[in-house]
Parts: structure tokens; C-alpha cells; sequence
């Protein structure tokens, strides 16, 4: 059995003061370790209200949620900055790199912030990464000189300098050309092959979803599905996420079956 | 270096414009500061130089007897006691030397002279004139006077019978260097004098009244014996004046302590209100300043939202948040304030060179004033970027990921 990573109970998030909206309505996720998992629904459906929470970048309403054996809410506002910096990697979909910096002092910073000083101590590991996301002739570069792929790889970098235990991606190729979008996508699960720390990806891109060890499926503030890709049939799967995601059609040709599906990805940003 | 300063600094150094201009806001601020600073104390050190630099500013004299304190203090009911004119000897104080030694160790004082006051009749070639002797040591009474230095003619001597008079004296008597003149005493006595030099003390009325001689000569021409008038003192912040004299009040008896700003007080009141008036305007300038680094670093919040709020995601704290921005007030202060103090001392050159000439203001400034103006200009950037660095603080990493 894999050891438990984060676990959510009854999480409620609600909004608003006068006239209150719930994004969240009594969630119960439990993340394992390793895992490489995608977060699917449509655009308001509470996605990025979760991920929020899980990145301890908000707090839940009502409900109760560990790390490891740690309850949040008794954590104050330092533990919790100390946590994020320490246990989680965010990847944002707009990458947000700082512009003032290289794309190596962007990969630094979590590393500045973690010591509360800047050095160079990280700086091999840093390298290292950006060989590994395949920027190593860029590491110089001003981060606003480099193409909005590139500034995802260095984004990723910088997740993982410190060496977290949860990767939180918040639509990380929503911004992204195909060809961009696949290498970011098999980078990542590269680095979780390689590295180790557990993936949950905000996504609305079936690609990724389809390719996840976990398709957890939201709708209206709840998990409406939560099942391992490894226990159904690509096709099935397919079939599961394709309408909530792609308005699909399917051409027929030459009397063969669904070969050319047509995917047209819902443009909406996905406020929640 | 602290991360949150390098990003201050990255910062600052990305909006350049922005940067730039607050900074020569600073810079303008400082100089102006430094410039009308400088210019009135100045203005007033050379006011107050002119009125007591050459003059006693703290007078130790004898306690008054009763003709002179019913003279000084106008008492109404022995008025008619005192009509006509009198000629006055100041009553004499016979241990000076006993106080001149005690106060010796007071490291205030700059000049002490033992001096004698009286009035005599002048008289040359048929002329007359009352005047002011002044019985003093030479050496000691130019550190008050200067008079060596300031000799139009003749030597700066006075000894025996040699004398040295005003430079209007000399010309109402029509009477130079070498000259003989003849004094006449309150007690009726005439004594023959020498002119042995001609002062200019850039007074008019001392130039025609005053007549310095030797203290021993003086003592014995008002019949004195070993006693003297008045000691004269000089100190080296003729502002605490009042404050030294109280001093001295309680630690010698029998003695009436005159000082400067006792006598000149309309003038002190003047002085007052004219530093009210540019600390006014000083405190509006800093203000001003205030205001602007305030206003340029809340746009800068704005601006840096999307990147605080990152920070934030990557485990900055609040703490941290506001750091990068007092920090960013701080450095603009600090950068400001140099910039500001080269402009304003330049500001001042240029003032004097347009401003060359004999009896031209010399604007004196002081680098312990600059440091001051800079300080206070850092202190009120930095207080100027608490509101930005709060809002920094406060702000929710989401709704700047988000919204940014």
C-alpha cells in the first residue's frame, strides 16, 4: 500500500460574504506519494479552489486536511509559508517567472527564500534541473527573453529546487502550443519517473488526463469520479473525459473507426 | 544579502524611469533642504555675529549699589532723589582675579577679559567729547574685540599713557597716531594721554565713543584700586549664554551676571519666527517627497503583484513581502539623500559664486546638518513605503496569481 501524502476530509470553501458561493462542497481526496494524478471538469467546477487548498495557499472553510500526519489548521500563517516552500512545487499555466531575473535565480529563489539569504548553494542543483527541463544553454537568459515554452521548463525547474513532496500544477500547458504542450507534459512525468515527488495536475487538456496513473473528476464544487487510469480501457477513459472537456466529433473515413477525433479544447480560463 | 533586498533591488532596477524620477524627487528635496537650511542659519549666525561676535556676551560685574539699581530698575518713588545728569563709575569688583581663576577651567569660554567702564570728558584742540574708556589687557580683550587686527593706523599697544581710539573719534578731534589728548575724570582730574593707534571695530558709535587704555592706567585714573568693573566673557555657543550664566548665578556670590540674549531679545524673537518659517517650509518639502516615494511605491505594488503573490506561493512571508518594499523606500532614501547633498552643496557653490564680494552673505553649511537633512530624508522614505509594504504584506497570493 502507498504511504498517504495528503489527505482532505469534508473539505468545504466557501466565498463571499453577503451572498456566499461554495466552490467546494465536502471534497474527500487522499493523495498517496509518487502519485501522478490529474484534476478534470469543467471551468468553475472547484478545480483550482482544491489545488489551492491542497497548496496550503488557502485555507478550507469547513473540513480538515493533513500532510502526512499534520493537521493544516494548526498551522499559523509562518509554518504554513514554510510549508508551501519547503513541501510544495506550484506550476502556474502563465509560468510566472520574475522578469528581473535570470532563468537561473528564478530556479534559485525558493532556495533564497528557504535560507532567507541569497546563495549559491543551490546553484549546481539549479543547473542541473534546467539540464533536465533542457534549458542549459539558457540559464543566463533574462527570464522575459525566452519563449513562453521555455519559461514553463524554467517554471518547472524552479518547483522543484527545493526538493518537494507534491508537485501542483494549475493548468501548466493551458498557455502552451501542442508541441510545447507534449514536452511539458512528458517532462513532467520524467521527473516524476526520475524524482519521485507526487503530481496533481489542474488540467483541461484530455492528453495529460488520459496519460495520468489518476483521473479525479469534479463537477459543481464535488468529486464526481475518482478511478486509476490502469484499471480501464483507453478507451473507456477516452470516452469518460472527452465529453467534459472537448466539444468532439468524430470522423469517420474509409469506413475504419474513430480514428480522427477532433479535439476543440474549451478556451475558457478556468477562474476557480 | 538578504534575498528580499536583492529582489528590492531588481526591483528598482527594472522600473528605471520610475526609479530615476523618484529619486531626483529625493535628490531635489535634500538639496532644497540642505540649500535654505545652510542659507538661514547662515543669515542668522551672521546677524548674530555682527551684533555680539565683537562684544561681551556674558558680563560679570559687581553687584548693583543703590544709585545704579534705582537707575536701572526706574523706581518711581525715589525719582526725585536722582535728577540730573551723573557720571558713573561702575562700582568695583575687587576679586576678579578670584573669579577670573574659578571660571578659568570652563571649558565653554573662549575669550575672559578683566576690563574697567567709565565715562570722561575728551578733550583736543579746543574740542570736547564725552566718551567710554574701557581699561582692558590687550591680549585678552582681543580675543574679544580683535582690535589688533583691526588697527587703521599706529600700533596695537597699550601701555602707560598710549591710548587707542575709535576711528570717528579721531577724525571729529582731527587727531591721529601721536597725538595728545586729554581726559577728563568724573572726579574732576585731568590726565594728558598719548594716541598710540587708531581702531576700526565697523561700528559707528563705538568708532566715535570708545577709547580703550591699560587696565593699570585705568584703575588709576578712576581711583580703583587693584579692583576692576566687569569681566567680559566670550563663550563658545553664545546660545546657551543664558544657560551658562544661571550656572555661574549659583556658584558666584555677591556679583550680577548680565548676557546677550537677556539684552537683545527682539532680536532672538526675530530669529525664532525666521527658523519657524523654514523649518515650515523644510517639513512641507519632506512632505511632499513623502507623498510622492508613497504614491510611486503603491503603484509599484500594483505593478508587482503578480510577482508578490509567487513569492508568496513559494513560501514567502508576509513579513518578507512588506521587507521588499521598506527596503525599496530605504534604498530610494538613502540613494536620494546623496544624490540630493551633492546637489544641494553644488546649489550652494553656485550661489556663492554669483554672489562674490566684500559684505556678501558667506554661506557656511556643516556636514553634521547634511547628515541630519539625510537622515531625516531616509527616515521619511522609508515611513513613506509602510503603506505599499502593507498592502504587500496583505495581499492574497491567489487573487494576484489570478488577477495579475
Amino acid at each position: 500500500m502507498d504511504k498517504v501524502l495528503i489527505h482532505g476530509e469534508n473539505l468545504v470553501k466557501e466565498y463571499g460574504t453577503a451572498i456566499k458561493t461554495r466552490a467546494l462542497d465536502g471534497v474527500d481526496l487522499q493523495l498517496n506519494e509518487g502519485e501522478f494524478a490529474s484534476i478534470i471538469g469543467a471551468s468553475g467546477c472547484g478545480k483550482s479552489t482544491l489545488l489551492n487548498l491542497l497548496g496550503a495557499l488557502d485555507r478550507p472553510t469547513a473540513g480538515k486536511l493533513y500532510f502526512k500526519d499534520k493537521e493544516f489548521s494548526s498551522m499559523n500563517e509562518f509554518e504554513l509559508a514554510q510549508f508551501r516552500n519547503r513541501r510544495i512545487g506550484f506550476i502556474f499555466q502563465f509560468h510566472h517567472l520574475l522578469p528581473e531575473f535570470t532563468a537561473l535565480e528564478n530556479v534559485l529563489i525558493p532556495s533564497w527564500i528557504e535560507s532567507g539569504v541569497v546563495n549559491q548553494k543551490k546553484q549546481e542543483r539549479a543547473i542541473e534541473l534546467l539540464e533536465t527541463v533542457g534549458l542549459k544553454d539558457k540559464i543566463r537568459n533574462p527570464s522575459n527573453n525566452l519563449s513562453g515554452g521555455q519559461q514553463q521548463r524554467v517554471s518547472i525547474a524552479r518547483a522543484l529546487i527545493n526538493d518537494p513532496d507534491l508537485v501542483l500544477a494549475d493548468e501548466p500547458t493551458g498557455n502552451l502550443d501542442s508541441e510545447s504542450t507534449e514536452q511539458v507534459y512528458d517532462l513532467l512525468r520524467k521527473i516524476n519517473r526520475d524524482l519521485g515527488m507526487a503530481f496533481l495536475i489542474v488540467t483541461h487538456d484530455r492528453h495529460i488526463a488520459e496519460k495520468s496513473d489518476r483521473i479525479i473528476e469534479m463537477k459543481d464544487g464535488k468529486i464526481i469520479s475518482d478511478y486509476l487510469t490502469r484499471s480501464e480501457t483507453p478507451e473507456a477513459i477516452w470516452k469518460n473525459i472527452a465529453p467534459i472537456n472537448c466539444k468532439y466529433r468524430i470522423q469517420f473515413g474509409d469506413g475504419e473507426q474513430d480514428e480522427h477525433r477532433v479535439c476543440m479544447p474549451d478556451t475558457g480560463y478556468s477562474g476557480s | 544579502m538578504s534575498y528580499e533586498l536583492k529582489i528590492a533591488l531588481r526591483f528598482l532596477k527594472s522600473g528605471k524611469t520610475q526609479t530615476l524620477f523618484i529619486l531626483m524627487g529625493i535628490a531635489v528635496g535634500v538639496a532644497v533642504q540642505i540649500f535654505l537650511g545652510s542659507l538661514i542659519t547662515s543669515l542668522q549666525e551672521s546677524l548674530v555675529d555682527r551684533t555680539i561676535g565683537n562684544s561681551s556676551q556674558i558680563t560679570i560685574k559687581a553687584e548693583d549699589d543703590e544709585i545704579s539699581r534705582a537707575l536701572t530698575e526706574n523706581n518711581q518713588e525715589e525719582e526725585t532723589l536722582l535728577r540730573g545728569n551723573f557720571s558713573v563709575i561702575e562700582k568695583s569688583l575687587n576679586n576678579w582675579s578670584l573669579i577670573v581663576g574659578q571660571l578659568q577651567g570652563d571649558e565653554r569660554i573662549t575669550a575672559i577679559s578683566p576690563a574697567i567702564q567709565g565715562t570722561a570728558l575728551i578733550r583736543s584742540a579746543g574740542k570736547n567729547q564725552s566718551i567710554q574708556v574701557k581699561g582692558i589687557e590687550l591680549e585678552n580683550a582681543d580675543k574679544i574685540y580683535d582690535i589688533s587686527q583691526r588697527l587703521t593706523g599706529g600700533e596695537p599697544l597699550v601701555e602707560g599713557n598710549s591710548i587707542l581710539i575709535g576711528s570717528k573719534l579721531s577724525e571729529n578731534l582731527g587727531i591721529g597716531t601721536g597725538g595728545v589728548v586729554s581726559l577728563l575724570t568724573p572726579k574732576g582730574e585731568t590726565v594728558r594721554f598719548i594716541v598710540g593707534g587708531v581702531f576700526d571695530l565697523q561700528n559707528e558709535s563705538v568708532n566715535e565713543s570708545l577709547v580703550f587704555m591699560d587696565l593699570k592706567r585705568a584703575q588709576k585714573l578712576f581711583q580703583l584700586g587693584s579692583g576692576i568693573t566687569a569681566i567680559e566673557i566670550q563663550i563658545s555657543d553664545p546660545f546657551q549664554a543664558d544657560v551658562v550664566a544661571e550656572e555661574w548665578k549659583s556658584q558666584l556670590s555677591e556679583v550680577k551676571i548680565d548676557q546677550w540674549k537677556a539684552q537683545n531679545e527682539q532680536l532672538l524673537s526675530a530669529l525664532a519666527s525666521q527658523s519657524s518659517s523654514s523649518y515650515t517650509i523644510q517639513f512641507f518639502v519632506i512632505l511632499a517627497v513623502t507623498l510622492g516615494i508613497s504614491s510611486v511605491l503603491a503603484v509599484s505594488v500594483v505593478q508587482k503583484s503578480k510577482e508578490i503573490g509567487i513569492l508568496k506561493a513559494m513560501g514567502s512571508t508576509k513579513t518578507s513581502a512588506s521587507r521588499i518594499f521598506l527596503l525599496q523606500g530605504l534604498i530610494l532614501g538613502i540613494l536620494g539623500s546623496i544624490v540630493g547633498s551633492g546637489l544641494g552643496i553644488l546649489l550652494l557653490s553656485v550661489y556663492q559664486f554669483f554672489n562674490q564680494g566684500s559684505g556678501s552673505l558667506v554661506i557656511n553649511y556643516t556636514w553634521s546638518g547634511i547628515l541630519i537633512i539625510g537622515m531625516i530624508a531616509t527616515a521619511a522614505a522609508t515611513f513613506a513605503s509602510l503603506i505599499p509594504a502593507r498592502r504587500s504584506a496583505n495581499l492574497n497570493p491567489m487573487e494576484a496569481i489570478k488577477n495579475g
